[in-house]
């Protein structure tokens, strides 16, 4: 079973909700914007779990058109 | 920008004359537009209906949001040059680089309009971010 991700909050620039980042050993943290609502956050948080799953497609993964699909669901 | 300029901008970039885009509007989309209100819109006298802007966004493959963002510095001609969810491609250029970065793969949750700028900034934070845990 995958670790729980790290989650944090951050002040980002206002046009980034937020982002997850694999760390080397393959733990994920996620990072919130400090500067966003509580609700938006919440969302984030959703969106950034669906990401998790992406990094499995590591190489050759067109993360404009992955992003695409992720907010079209 | 005004969105009269905006329109303007559009049909320009299109390479289309006023006429060329009333045949479109009338003949494809079955509304009534005519060369006088295209110009009046173009020239912010008037602002065009919520039906008439759906119908540009519809004809030059444009996102609605960002034509009624009218006081926004964001370039309208981005949207059609981007493939993929961002609307400017050197922001996805950017976004692509930080997730084929080995050392620390990243997917963000951002708006379409995001700028190259706003990468940027935010490279520089994570970097910040991954030098303070090291140093911890």
């Amino acid at each position: 079973m995958p670790p729980i991700p790290r989650t944090r909050i951050y002040p980002l620039p206002p046009k980034v909700r937020g982002f997850c980042h694999e760390n080397p050993d393959g733990s994920v943290d996620i990072i919130l914007n400090s500067r966003l609502t509580y609700e938006s956050n919440k969302e984030t948080c959703l969106h950034e779990l669906k990401h998790i799953k992406d990094f499995v497609c590591k190489e050759d993964c067109d993360v404009p058109e992955l992003e695409e699909l992720r907010h079209e669901k | 920008m005004k969105i009269g300029s905006k329109l303007l901008n559009i049909r320009q970039t299109n390479k289309l004359t006023m006429d060329e885009l009333v045949e479109i509007f009338n003949k494809e989309h079955k509304l009534s537009v005519t060369r006088g209100m295209i110009s009046r819109w173009e020239n912010d006298k008037s602002t065009p209906s919520m039906t008439y802007l759906r119908t540009y966004a519809k004809v030059f493959h444009l996102n609605l949001n960002n034509l009624l963002c009218i006081d926004c510095n964001d370039d309208i001609n981005d949207s059609q040059s981007g493939k993929g969810y961002y609307n400017n491609p050197e922001t996805a250029k950017l976004v692509q680089e930080l997730y084929d970065n080995p050392d620390r793969r990243v997917l963000l949750d951002a708006t379409r309009n995001l700028r190259p700028e706003d990468v940027k900034a935010l490279t520089l934070i994570i970097n910040q971010m991954t030098k303070k845990e090291s140093s911890d």
